[in-house]
């Protein structure tokens, strides 16, 4: 952010500790983030701030929660909620139910009937997804991963515990001893491991959910795939080959002159001069 | 002799009708699009879309196609189902939202082949809503609204419409005002200035029936933004609002400055947090994601990408044949001898492959290539034979064309605009690397320019003159040191009348304390909005030779070099503001120009001797002062010596 945009210091650093936060702040742990020296300003002052950036609408206000004091934040409600909600999703997978009683406490603001409307609009923007209900449940589940089967294979198999009354140990082993037989049978079917598909699947991990066609700069994607590629040109090449495969695009820089040598080494180069910035999965 | 299929191919503006179009091509990214319209439709939500590319992908392209589909979808002269607005980014953070109301306003206005404005089947498709029958709107549609009914019957229905759908009250006086103006034919003119932000003379406002609001900085901006959600909910949840954001890039006046970028994410949030009908489209170019990532706030960003992030890649082979191919159907001449050749023919593959990098080409360049090779078999002519354009002769080219379209089109009302975005620009040229912007501390300062020790301060005058008068009373607080390196700037087009007396004495005080007074002249004007269009182009990847784009740094340190050439208004408005012009004039010249403006706006032709016979001066004090400023006055020498008003197309020549 410039420093042109507050033309007063103290705005300036308030503004951008609060836009900082995570969520939002009262006052005093307003106060407490501040930088220290001159910039740890009196609640009064900091109380004037907040009511010139709140006209300006920058900055918006809170009822309290976890305290009695009102709370500030560079972003609205809705925004507020929205980011909660994902927060509360993105551990665990919860029933709907669920969701509404966890968020209870920070979104006092925001009723249950909006909470719910709001988890249906982020399902279907696809930054939530909905897993199906638990085997022998009948409430669907929600989460910002993809559906992970490990979560009902557990379920299940506490549910198998309790029925044949196992103790731990003797279902880890006989778990353990299932795991063995099937990997043993499925290993000579399986193909060796392609360096290039890690690069396939990194794309897919990191494009937004609800976008996976979308540009990943080849800076993130570089460092999500280190470990198969420790060498950058082993990586250009391979993404180069994806990309002559019509697997993925590669996005040229315009003018790759403009960038420091720190820069340009963040970038996919052919060495013929051209230098690449994102790439996206082609459909 | 037959037409180049891909010459004029490359789409530079969404209402570019699409000739040829091969929807195949960034079908998943259009397809998104036009999801995200029904997403509006259906769920009464504002949501958003992000389209990245790289320069030349076809961004613009996108956008038109949606456009054309949208228009397609309803027909030329139906009701409408969307309203477009294709807004290029080509303003600064302080004006952000006047801009987008003029763009807003203009768009609504603007006209299909000889249909009606988007504006009238907007209003068609609110009155289908209400129920209306067939006969009013056809009556609405055919013009019939100047024949078998009144004025006053119409004036009725169009306030039944207004009531009916602005539940809100969120559609101020003024603004009905002024759309009925619109929609009934009346005051067409000054309605539209009226709606696309313009400040007017309190003689057309009074016609209007329209107050004459405050025009301090602040509240323009608010007032811009209640218009722009206020047209919003015109349309209403069956017309959604397309605004489609492009040349992003061209926010950032001057490298490391993110103001511009903070106030599009700002609002672009506040634009999704207040309207329930709007798609906002944002086209980045790819190498600018992280330049927008760093200046904006995270949660506008999620806003701009709310919906979708979709990229327009690169062509891969197939989609470049599909594309040349139906480019290639497109000339009827061909045909017979295509019959029987490669669906290619005439080009050679290996010739167009030649360009194809990792096995992929963007869309802009690919046709260029094409575009070359196609006149190379027309004309059966060697590539020795071509002639290549360097890169400086396309910089003048395409200056000179820029200069001659603001020279055309450019009005006093936009001086401001132009000024805040073009100026930042100019001091980024290398020329002028010793001296840069500074943070503004007072209100009325419009730009502090570092230059050695002491700041020149710039201030732009071009209000009304009530408001010209409060402002010069804040300035004349301030201290003695700054008042000598102030510069008040105005548009000599837009004179202070004779009877502002008040305003015309506080300005004579700050000149006598040593502030400088500059008239900007249309054509200094005309240079700015031409030297800020093509440093946006370049920075949005927009200016392309031979399908490679050209690069701001070659763009700018060309500009540099040729600026007093090529732009020489510019090169007048620099030596102003370096004080190496001859001396401000004094108050009587200054005076005696604004009085020569207005009666020369007011009678458009007049005899030296009437002239100054109004302007009780003598007859050797008008004619040397018009004679002085040929480029501000007509002159049409002889024993009576003619004064007229310089029109534009008068400027250009």
């Amino acid at each position: 952010m410039s420093a042109q945009l507050f033309a007063d210091e103290e705005i300036d650093v308030l503004f951008k500790t609060l836009d900082a936060s995570e969520e939002p702040l009262t006052k005093s742990r307003l106060r407490q983030a501040l930088p220290s020296g001159r910039f740890k300003l009196p609640e009064s002052r900091i109380t004037e701030i907040l009511a010139e950036l709140q006209r300006r609408e920058l900055v918006f206000r809170f009822n309290p929660y976890g305290g009695k004091h009102e709370r500030y934040w560079t972003r609205r409600l809705d925004e507020y909620a929205r980011i909660t909600l994902l927060a509360a999703l993105a551990g665990s997978p919860v029933t709907r139910a669920e969701l509404v009683k966890k968020t209870d406490g920070r979104l006092k603001d925001f009723p249950e009937d909006k909470r719910r409307a709001m988890l249906n609009e982020l399902v279907k923007e696809g930054a939530v997804r909905k897993w199906p209900a638990l085997i022998g449940g009948r409430s669907e589940l929600f989460s910002t991963r993809a559906p992970d089967s490990r979560v009902y294979f557990q379920h299940v198999l506490a549910s198998l515990r309790r029925k044949l009354d196992l103790s731990e140990d003797q279902l880890i082993a006989d778990v353990a001893a299932l795991l063995a037989d099937l990997r043993a049978r499925a290993a000579d079917a399986l193909p060796p491991p392609d360096p290039a598909q890690a690069i396939l699947d990194a794309i897919a991990r990191l494009a937004p959910p609800s976008s996976p066609g979308a540009v990943v700069s080849t800076r993130t994607l570089r460092q999500a795939v280190n470990e198969q590629f420790p060498e950058k040109a082993e990586f250009d090449r391979a993404v180069l080959e994806l990309a002559a495969q019509e697997k993925l695009a590669v996005h040229y820089h315009d003018f790759p002159a403009s960038l420091s040598p720190g820069e340009l080494d963040e970038l996919v180069t052919d060495g013929r001069g051209n230098f690449y910035i994102g790439v996206a999965l082609r459909s | 002799m037959m037409s180049n299929p891909f010459r004029s191919s490359i789409v530079a503006d969404p209402w570019n009708v699409l000739e040829i179009d091969v929807p195949e091509i960034h079908a998943e990214a259009f397809e998104q699009c036009r999801q995200a319209v029904e997403v509006v439709r259906r769920e009464r939500r504002t949501t958003s879309v992000l389209v990245n590319g790289p320069a030349g992908s076809g961004k613009t392209h996108l956008l038109a196609r949606l456009r054309a589909h949208l228009d397609r979808a309803a027909g030329e002269a139906a009701p409408l189902e969307a309203v477009f607005v294709a807004v290029r980014m080509q303003t600064s953070a302080r004006m952000i939202w006047r801009y987008l109301q003029h763009r807003f306003a203009a768009d609504l206005l603007h006209r299909g082949q000889r249909g009606p404005t988007q504006l009238e089947r907007l209003f068609l498709s609110r009155l289908k809503e209400i129920g209306a029958g067939d006969d009013l709107l056809y009556r609405w549609l055919s013009g019939g609204r100047s024949g078998a009914h009144s004025l006053d019957e119409l004036d009725y229905e169009a306030d039944e419409v207004f009531e009916r759908i602005d539940t809100h009250g969120r559609i101020s006086r003024d603004l009905k005002t002024a759309l009925k103006h619109l929609l009934l034919g009346r005051h067409r003119r000054d309605a539209g200035a009226w709606l696309r932000g313009e400040l007017l003379p309190e003689s057309a406002a009074s016609a209007l029936g329209i107050e004459i609001a405050a025009d301090e900085d602040d509240d323009l901006e608010f007032r811009a933004r209640q218009v722009v959600n206020a047209l919003c909910g015109l349309s209403g949840a069956h017309a959604p609002v397309i605004f489609c954001f492009d040349q992003v890039e061209a926010l950032q006046a001057q490298a490391g400055d993110n103001t511009g970028l903070f106030a599009f994410g700002q609002m672009v949030s506040i634009l999704h947090a207040e309207t329930t009908n709007a798609l906002l489209i944002s086209c980045i170019q790819t190498a600018f994601i992280d330049a927008l990532q760093q200046a904006v706030r995270a949660a506008d960003l999620d806003r701009m990408r709310e919906f979708r992030t979709v990229a327009l890649n690169p062509l891969n082979w197939g989609e470049a044949s599909r594309l040349i191919s139906a480019r290639l159907s497109s000339i009827s001449e061909l045909a017979p001898r295509r019959a029987d050749q490669s669906a290619l023919w005439p080009l050679q593959e290996e010739e167009i492959r030649a360009v194809f990098e990792n096995n992929q080409c963007v869309a802009r360049k690919l046709l260029s290539t094409c575009a070359e090779l196609f006149d190379r078999w027309r004309m059966q002519a060697s590539p020795e034979a071509r002639g290549a354009v360097s890169v400086e002769e396309f910089l003048d080219q395409s200056l000179r064309e820029t200069l001659q379209r603001s020279l055309a089109e450019n009005s006093p009302a936009q001086s401001d605009e132009i000024f805040h975005h073009a100026f930042p620009m100019l001091l980024g040229l290398p020329s002028f690397g010793s001296r840069r912007l500074a943070a503004q501390a007072v209100p009325d300062i419009d730009f502090s320019v570092e230059k050695n020790a002491a700041p020149v301060l710039l201030s732009l005058c071009n209000r009304s003159s009530k408001s010209l008068w409060r402002k010069f009373d804040r300035l004349r607080e301030l201290p003695a040191e700054q008042v000598k390196n102030l510069y008040l700037l105005r548009d000599e087009r837009l004179p202070i009348s004779a009877n502002s007396v008040r305003t015309l004495e506080k300005r004579e005080a700050l000149v006598a304390r040593g502030a400088r007074w500059i008239s900007l002249s249309a054509e200094m004007m005309a240079a700015l909005d031409a030297l800020r269009k093509l440093l946006s182009n370049a920075k949005a990847g927009d200016l392309a030779r031979n399908g490679d784009t050209v690069p701001l740094p070659t763009v700018e340190q060309w500009l540099s070099q040729h600026l007093a050439r090529t732009l020489p208004g510019l090169a007048a408005l620099v030596d102003e503001l370096a004080g190496a012009a001859s001396a401000s004039a004094d108050e009587a010249e200054i005076r005696r120009l604004e009085r020569l403006t207005e009666l020369l706006q007011a009678h458009h032709v007049l005899s030296t001797e009437d002239a100054a016979g109004m302007m009780a001066e003598e007859f050797a004090t008008v004619a040397a002062c018009a004679q002085r400023n040929p480029d501000r006055f007509g002159v049409l020498d002889g024993p009576l010596m003619i004064l007229f008003e310089l029109t534009n197309e008068m400027a250009e020549a």
